[in-house]
């Protein structure tokens, strides 16, 4: 089963996660249409060919900007449309999210939740 | 505060005294008591010795009569029969009817209010006609009596227990050992009305209380226990320091996500994870098969504070410490292989790991709890929780479809394992120790007035068969009366066996004496 079919992504839109090892690895693969099926045969040493040493530091470095980016675009989502996001708005402002929760009498159990 | 300032006041009423009475009786409690008296004449020849000596058998027909005197002191009646032996072999009988003079007390190492004999003394001695006896011979044999009674009391029976336990020192979820039960200390016992007497006892080392301020608070039940509010305290800060209940727990989940709750974030979804995979290096086109978190919790429980309040209603408040993490993974299937180390690589499907969180050690506050103070099915006085606000200082940046379902499952987690708020043990004890009786409450009162908790009960006993003097076959074609000795009583179905203490009552219940042990009672 498959949540969504062949979706073809933009690379327009992946710009967005760019910085500065990336574009400089983007530019040479732009001009050289060979690194590119090198990238497809063998992405991690194609990168090593390029000189970027796909080391531990580099992939710490590829996650932080990646996390960067992922939150820039939550606040964004949730700037744009703040009603439609009560937990993530209390988030980005800073706040603790609240939930008001009433329970089933003798049990313990959570009968209905809403978030303040 | 109708508690007086003590941790705990029990209060009984003069009904539930006669009850136990009669269950006492109906259990043994009170056996014949027997013995011999020697007339104090000197110089009687040897041979005529064993005439100087009254042999005296004093055994109880019914139970005894209780009484809360106008004059608020207790006393309590008891008619019997008394079989005196003279002269070497001549028996005669007569009834007897004692007035014991009664000092109540409230035992604190058991729980139980009993009453402590001071004084007997004989009102009233029917004379048997057919002997004749003379107004001296039988002012004699009311000294006789007077001196034996006296033995009997201080040796054989010197107090009557006249309640259940009414309170448990045992807690629930608590190691074993005396160390971890309530201990008690005695305040004081007062006899309230001709109706009701209470006994007043603290806890933990409290001693205050002044029980001239001590109420009536039994609204005509058969028993009535109140808590005061700091007894309460003291019960439950006992209980968090020593208990074995968990105080924190470690619970995992997991769940997958289906497509309309992330509808909103596909794109942003989508861009994520090609960056992450390919960061956009490779045209690819992507199929997502599957979006899911994995996440988990240990959850460390703080005590609560409580405060009671009017229509037995408890305000809350606390907090929990919690480390949590979650994992969301992606896969997906791609055109392109890719393999450059932060992905796994199956074939051409990939697993992606967008998000890996923690947190240690955030504190989640509850705040404006409520609750309500119930009697639960072991007669324990707990708390139900029934709302609350919970606070989550989160920081995690994660599309609201999962950061919701995240911390729905912790807040579920929270509440679902919180530690019970324990206030009280057992009230009423279901059981009579050492017996087969056992003790069943209608409790009838739960009143939480601020300062103090106070419930009544009525109570009714079952398990007397073991000790009934009369077996009755409650078959409607049989419907006989049977000694429990009776050879016949023993051939009684169980299905179809009823208890009697008294044959009044059985007699009164329609049954007919059996022909063989009852014969005064046999009608055909």
């Amino acid at each position: 089963m498959c949540l969504v079919s062949r979706v073809r992504v933009d690379k327009e839109r992946l710009k967005r996660f760019d910085f500065e090892k990336l574009q400089a690895i983007r530019s040479k693969a732009s001009e050289k249409p060979k690194l590119r099926d090198s990238f497809r045969k063998d992405f991690k040493a194609a990168l090593e060919a390029e000189g970027v040493k796909v080391d531990e530091a580099f992939l710490k470095e590829i996650k932080h900007e990646w996390h960067e980016q992922i939150s820039r675009d939550i606040k964004a989502k949730v700037a744009a449309s703040p009603e439609k996001y009560p937990m993530l708005s209390r988030v980005v402002a800073g706040k603790p999210i609240r939930v008001h929760v009433t329970i089933e009498k003798g049990t313990n159990k959570v009968k209905s939740k809403e978030v303040k | 505060m109708q508690t007086g300032g003590y941790d705990v006041v029990v209060e009984l009423n003069e009904q539930i005294i006669s009850s136990f009475l009669k269950l006492g009786h109906c259990m043994g409690k009170f056996p014949t008591f027997s013995g011999s008296y020697t007339l104090p004449i000197s110089g009687v020849p040897e041979s005529l010795e064993e005439f100087m000596v009254i042999g005296y058998e004093v055994s109880l027909d019914k139970a005894p009569e209780f009484e809360i005197t106008s004059g608020l002191s207790l006393k309590m009646s008891i008619r019997g029969q008394c079989e005196f032996e003279v002269l070497g072999g001549i028996t005669f009988s007569l009834e007897v009817e004692f007035t014991m003079d009664l000092v109540p007390s409230f035992d604190q190492a058991t729980q139980v209010f009993k009453v402590d004999f001071v004084s007997a003394s004989i009102d009233d001695v029917e004379l048997n006609d057919l002997f004749n006896l003379p107004s001296d011979v039988i002012t004699k044999l009311n000294e006789i009596l007077s001196i034996a009674m006296g033995e009997y009391l201080t040796d054989d029976v010197t107090s009557i227990i006249l309640s259940p336990i009414l309170f448990s020192t045992e807690l629930p979820y608590m190691p074993p050992g005396e160390a971890n039960k309530l201990t008690l200390g005695l305040g004081n016992v007062k006899i309230l009305s001709p109706q009701v007497m209470a006994g007043a006892v603290n806890l933990l080392g409290y001693t205050g209380g002044n029980i001239n301020s001590v109420t009536d608070f039994t609204d005509g039940n058969h028993v009535g226990v109140g808590v005061g509010e700091a007894g309460i305290h003291r019960v439950y800060d006992f209980w968090w320091q020593r208990t074995t209940h968990p105080k924190s727990v470690t619970v995992t989940g997991s769940h997958d996500f289906d497509m309309p709750s992330f509808v909103d974030w596909i794109d942003e979804f989508v861009d994520w994870i090609v960056a992450i995979g390919t960061l956009g290096l490779v045209d690819v086109e992507v199929d997502l098969m599957r979006v899911w978190a994995d996440y988990g919790a240990t959850i460390h429980f703080n005590q609560l504070d409580f405060d009671l309040k009017p229509a037995n209603t408890v305000e809350l408040s606390g907090s929990v410490t919690i480390d949590l993490w979650c994992k969301v993974y992606a896969q997906i299937k791609t055109t392109t292989e890719i393999f450059w180390g932060l992905i796994e690589v199956d074939e051409d499907i990939s697993t992606i790991n967008p998000f890996d969180l923690s947190v240690n050690g955030i504190t989640i506050n509850l705040e404006n709890a409520t609750g309500k103070v119930e009697i639960n099915t072991s007669n324990q006085l707990t708390v139900d929780l029934l709302s609350a606000d919970v606070d989550i200082p989160l920081s995690w940046d994660l599309p609201e479809f999962i950061l919701d379902w995240v911390v729905d499952w912790a807040v579920d987690q929270v509440i679902e394992n919180l530690p019970p708020v324990v206030l009280f043990p057992a009230i009423i004890e279901q059981t009579i120790p050492d017996s087969t009786v056992t003790v069943e409450a209608t409790f009838n009162k739960l009143v939480i007035d601020e300062p103090e908790a106070l419930v009544a009960a009525n109570i009714e006993t079952s398990g007397i068969g073991t000790y009934a003097p009369y077996i009755a076959n409650k078959d409607p074609e049989h419907m006989e009366l049977h000694k429990r000795d009776c050879e016949w009583a023993h051939r009684i179905a169980t299905r179809n066996r009823a208890y009697f203490c008294e044959i009044e009552k059985a007699l009164a219940a329609g049954f007919n004496g059996c022909a063989f042990c009852l014969p005064e009672y046999h009608t055909g």
